[in-house]
């Protein structure tokens, strides 16, 4: 998979489940955004297929896809004067016709991915307003509020702080788990994938270097050789799960 | 700050309340002033019995010059505010509109090579320089389009310099064809500067179809426009046909613009002036501002009609020169005035 002429992942096998949380890490550039856009449609591979229960994404069309994959983009250049609710009610497009505007039962939808995101109580106010990590649960509101069983997210803790991240992940988890939602997370943060992601996806050099639980994929060696550093892995003293440490 | 959660209701009745203002107005200011009392009189008729004598003189100027050229202006007006502000939302650019992105130019040269053509000016011949407007409009807004893309792109900066440089020569065009033309000079000229000097209900009749098309289309385009502005790639993720979607509304927002340039001539800063008035009164929700700067359009534009007519009465200045008069400072005051706002577009 990649872009025209240039391909970034060869013969990548992925599956995600219902209910868990999987990490795609790897170093800059090695294809995880690659991984999130073909998995959301919006690519198609240059060569294999992404299907949904034995359909291929990228042959439905865009509203029947964004009814079974939802992303959640980094919170970047949001409009800035659109009220929150607003925002989150954009996540009913794929069940709304281009003439069509929200119905009552849209409006409970996303009222209630605002009440589980904990962005309720901002529901009048315009995006400028609001912080990064407040913006980022708006947005995993909107995803919420289109009701995909698929969770697409790509570094969605890039811009917050350490409070915000544990917030950010730890809802999304929680989500995956409640709502049995399958979750495909890109992420840079090594510890955050530690502590949050079920299964973890090592990429390097264009290629899956590994598949598994965090234990065994936050593995000295295999991080020591995919992000060409030495790194040291501890047991956290908080919660005993793999801490990984430049060694260099 | 003042939040977003304004009455949903006070900004209709302050566009409605503009609109009745500037019809009545624009009824009763001209040449021959008539009184708020005898419009009113003449225009009931009909239903109600008067008392008071109108003179019949009254009723033809009425009917024949200023109704015709009431509804021609507020189709144009309404025409350029949904145009101006569907390219501003389709462009995610709060300079894009008609005549910035060269639209208005474009539009311009078909309809003066239309007019060269001496079609004879009945209805016919009038039907057809608003649809050869649109084609010119349409080739600009894909050449400017295809000048200003960079890769998956339109930056603004690239957007601009397109529309100038298109605007510019397809100008230089249109004056060579008229210098060309002597023929049909008079009446390029006459259109150049305000539209034709024909009156009465033609132009209407032939402009009505093309705005009722393009406003039917763009007023429904809100939610599109809307999920657009989030970007393209989000915008696909959310389950929108970017392509299909984009197509539609430059198609729609093209013929609007090209039928008020085929009209009236070409008529800056309207597009550009009546979105961006409406978003700082009323917020940035495309649905809520594209049927608001519809309205809020053909009261502007009544309005610069108004001063055309009567600020050397009897003679009419073009409605392009009072709109750019009116328009250029009043867009300089709004952009001092909300900096803040505009950089964070």
């Amino acid at each position: 998979m990649g872009y025209r002429d240039l391909t970034v992942l060869r013969g990548v096998t992925l599956e995600i489940v219902p209910g868990e949380v999987l990490a795609v890490i790897g170093p800059n550039g090695v294809g995880k955004s690659t991984i999130v856009r073909v998995a959301s449609g919006r690519l198609p591979p240059q060569s294999g297929r992404v299907g949904i229960n034995g359909r291929a994404l990228h042959e439905l069309s865009p509203s029947a896809r964004a009814q079974l994959v939802c992303v959640v983009p980094q919170a970047t250049n949001l409009p800035p004067t659109f009220r929150a609710m607003d925002v989150v009610l954009m996540g009913r497009t794929p069940y709304l016709g281009w003439f069509e505007t929200e119905s009552q039962e849209d409006r409970k939808l996303a009222t209630e991915a605002m009440a589980l995101t904990d962005t309720l109580d901002m529901a009048e106010r315009l995006v400028e307003e609001l912080s990064g990590g407040e913006q980022q649960r708006l947005l995993i509101a909107r995803a919420l509020a289109q009701a995909s069983p698929i969770m697409l997210l790509d570094e969605p803790t890039a811009h917050l702080d350490l409070r915000h991240q544990d917030r950010v992940l730890g809802l999304v988890r929680r989500l995956a788990k409640e709502k049995d939602l399958a979750v495909l997370l890109a992420l840079h943060d090594l510890n955050l994938v530690s502590r949050y992601a079920d299964r973890v996806v090592l990429l390097s050099d264009g290629v899956v270097r590994q598949v598994g639980d965090p234990e065994q994929v936050l593995n000295p060696d295999l991080l020591a050789e995919a992000y060409g550093i030495r790194i040291d892995v501890v047991p956290s003293p908080v919660d005993g799960k793999p801490l990984v440490l430049s060694a260099e | 700050m003042k939040s977003a959660a304004v009455s949903s209701i006070s900004p209709w009745i302050w566009t409605v309340g503009a609109l009745v203002v500037a019809i009545v107005a624009s009824v009763a200011i001209g040449a021959v002033s008539i009184p708020v009392d005898a419009v009113a009189g003449i225009l009931l008729s009909p239903l109600v019995e008067f008392e008071s004598e109108i003179p019949p003189a009254f009723s033809t100027i009425l009917y024949e010059i200023r109704l015709p050229n009431l509804v021609l202006v507020a189709l144009a007006g309404m025409a350029l505010g949904a145009s101006g502000t569907a390219f501003q939302g389709l462009f995610r650019n709060p300079l894009a509109d008609p005549y910035v992105i060269g639209v208005a130019a474009g539009a311009g040269l078909a309809a003066v090579l239309a007019m060269s053509a001496q079609w004879p000016a009945d209805l016919l011949g009038m039907a057809a320089i608003p649809a050869a407007a649109f084609v010119g409009a349409l080739l600009t807004v894909a050449l400017v389009y295809a000048l200003a893309r960079v890769g998956r792109s339109t930056p603004v900066t690239t957007l601009i310099l397109a529309g100038v440089a298109v605007s510019s020569f397809a100008t230089a065009i249109t004056s060579m064809t008229m210098l060309l033309s002597t023929s049909e000079l008079h009446r390029a000229v006459t259109w150049m500067v305000g539209g034709f000097a024909l009156g009465g209900w033609g132009p209407v009749m032939a402009a009505l179809p093309y705005v009722a098309l393009a406003l039917a289309v763009l007023l429904t385009m809100g939610r599109p426009l809307d999920v657009l502005q989030f970007g393209d790639e989000q915008a696909g993720q959310l389950g929108l046909d970017v392509d299909r979607v984009k197509l539609v509304i430059v198609v729609a927002a093209s013929l609007a613009a090209a039928t008020a340039v085929a009209f009236l001539g070409i008529i800056a800063f309207v597009g550009l002036v009546v979105p961006h008035l409406a978003r700082l009164l009323w917020g940035t929700s495309y649905r809520r501002l594209l049927p608001l700067a519809t309205l809020l359009g053909a009261s502007f534009l009544l309005g610069a009609d108004i001063v055309a007519r009567s600020i050397i009465s009897p003679r009419v200045l073009p409605l392009g020169v009072v709109t750019a008069v009116v328009g250029a400072p009043f867009f300089l005051y709004l952009l001092a005035r909300s900096k803040r706002r505009l950089r964070a577009w």
